[in-house]
């Protein structure tokens, strides 16, 4: 052996040992930097599945937290067949909602009708109100028959259309009638022209009326609670009387008249005053003579300082039957 | 010092075939992997909402009425369960054929985000009338929905 062998033997050792060395760095590696890929990459996994996890979650709270309130819903049935379905929707959640379907269920008679609405652009913001009607195809709907209907949300939420005023109101007007008065809305109103009511629609909101000439009109705001849902026609003849308990030959009447919106009435009652159910209207009464207005046809009380009891007597029809009602409840005061 | 060489030879050789069998291994183990935590995250954005479930009694047919609010398209039924307390299961034999609410066959026969549909699930015997029934849905990717309804 060199001297230089000998040299490089002693500094390294025996060579037999290498062999081993270098396998066992092998194997350190490999298990090292596979098992580094690994461990990030099943992190990464963790994380990307964490996150979905997250977003569903977010998705689910949204959903509970959507809030779409429908009230005041009606089903009216034009004609056999149709149903305008009403409503009032308010979003009284905190996050903005799409309604995107309306379910109408004819419950009678099990029949559905669904009308897809992402065309109407249904969008609540929070706090946001807007009206729903849609008109709707159901075989064999009749007013007497019992609706149910919801709203779907994009999220996914169903939103009933509560009808329970409705019903409320419906079976308190079956007591009485069909229609009913807004006894705090009642209203007079003078004559700013011989056929020109003055302060219209507004009026004067009061029960004591004056007396001598002063010509004057009523407005009554009526609302159809009709229970069939149906619309009321009213006709010529429909008028308010007023009635004095110590002088019965002072009866005044004054019957329903058309009043344009700047408050001129019309000469002729033509069209006949419609409400349809759940509307709401002022109706005027103004003419001595039924069906016509003129100037010489306007109407005022000549006794003074009395009361008398104002009395709504109401003719026309109601669908396809006669309708008569006669609604009391206001005294008036006539003023010296 | 040939012997040496040989054995570190075969140390290296060694050494590259377990990388190489790792490396393979590792690569199917990252395959599954992935593919589960994809299947898993496919199956939480998934949900369909039962908008309405319609019994007709004439022809013993239940039409269920969908939609795919959840955050992934290409949502596809696999067969609908139906029951009640006391009756069997019924299922359907086949997935059954998606219909878009104006009656159409949807052609790719999945439901998109947003998108609504129905089946038509024929049962073998009519439904007793006022009884309470459940609606299982199972889809492609193996969630499963549940609705009620009453037989009229």
């Amino acid at each position: 052996m060199s001297r230089s062998l000998l040299h490089i033997k002693t500094r390294f050792g025996s060579s037999k040992g290498i062999s081993t060395v270098v396998g066992t760095v092998f194997l350190v590696l490999t298990v090292f930097v596979i098992g580094t890929n690994i461990f990030f990459w099943t992190l990464t996994q963790n994380t990307i599945y964490n996150q979905a996890v997250k977003e569903r979650n977010q998705q689910d709270v949204n959903r509970l937290i959507e809030n779409v309130i429908a009230t005041n819903a009606t089903f009216v049935v034009p004609s056999p067949g149709r149903v305008n379905a009403t409503a009032d929707l308010m979003n009284a959640g905190s996050i903005s909602a799409q309604i995107v379907t309306l379910w109408v269920l004819d419950a009678t008679q099990q029949k559905y009708n669904v009308t897809d609405l992402r065309a109407s652009n249904i969008n609540l913001n929070p706090g946001d109100r807007q009206s729903l009607t849609m008109i709707v195809d159901i075989p064999g709907a009749d007013p007497a028959n019992v609706f149910n209907a919801w709203v779907v949300t994009a999220r996914g939420n169903k939103v009933n259309l509560e009808t329970l005023q409705t019903i409320i109101i419906a079976n308190l007007a079956q007591g009485i009638g069909s229609m009913a008065l807004d006894f705090y809305a009642f209203r007079y109103f003078t004559y700013e022209t011989s056929t020109k009511l003055a302060n219209y629609p507004n009026g004067i909101n009061s029960f004591n009326v004056p007396s001598g000439g002063t010509s004057i009109a009523f407005g009554i705001i009526l609302t159809n609670l009709d229970p069939s849902k149906q619309t009321i026609i009213l006709n010529k003849y429909s008028q308010v009387w007023v009635y004095f308990p110590q002088a019965p030959g002072q009866t005044r009447l004054w019957y329903v008249v058309n009043v344009g919106s700047n408050g001129n009435i019309a000469s002729s009652y033509s069209p006949p005053v419609s409400i349809a159910f759940k509307e709401t209207k002022l109706i005027v009464f103004a003419s001595s003579a039924a069906g016509s207005f003129s100037s010489s046809s306007r109407v005022s009380i000549l006794r003074s300082d009395d009361a008398c009891a104002l009395n709504l007597l109401l003719l026309g029809t109601i669908g396809t039957r006669d309708y008569g009602q006669n609604i009391p409840f206001v005294s008036l005061y006539v003023m010296p | 010092m040939i012997s040496a060489v040989i054995l570190t030879g075969a140390a290296i050789a060694l050494g590259l075939a377990v990388l190489a069998w790792s490396q393979f291994r590792s690569s199917e183990y990252i395959k599954d992997y992935g593919e589960a935590t994809d299947a898993e995250i496919a199956r939480l954005k998934e949900r369909l909402t039962v908008e309405y479930v319609f019994y007709n009694r004439d022809i013993k047919t239940i039409r269920i009425f969908m939609l795919n609010s959840g955050a992934i398209n290409d949502t596809k039924i696999q067969s609908v369960y139906v029951r009640n307390s006391t009756h069997p299961i019924w299922v359907t034999p086949s997935p059954p054929s998606l219909k878009s609410f104006d009656d159409a066959l949807i052609p790719d026969k999945d439901l998109d985000m947003g998108e609504e549909g129905y089946v038509d699930v024929a049962l073998p015997i009519a439904l007793e009338p006022n009884r309470y029934y459940f609606v299982r849905i199972v889809t492609e990717r193996g969630c499963i929905f549940e609705s009620e309804f009453v037989a009229y």
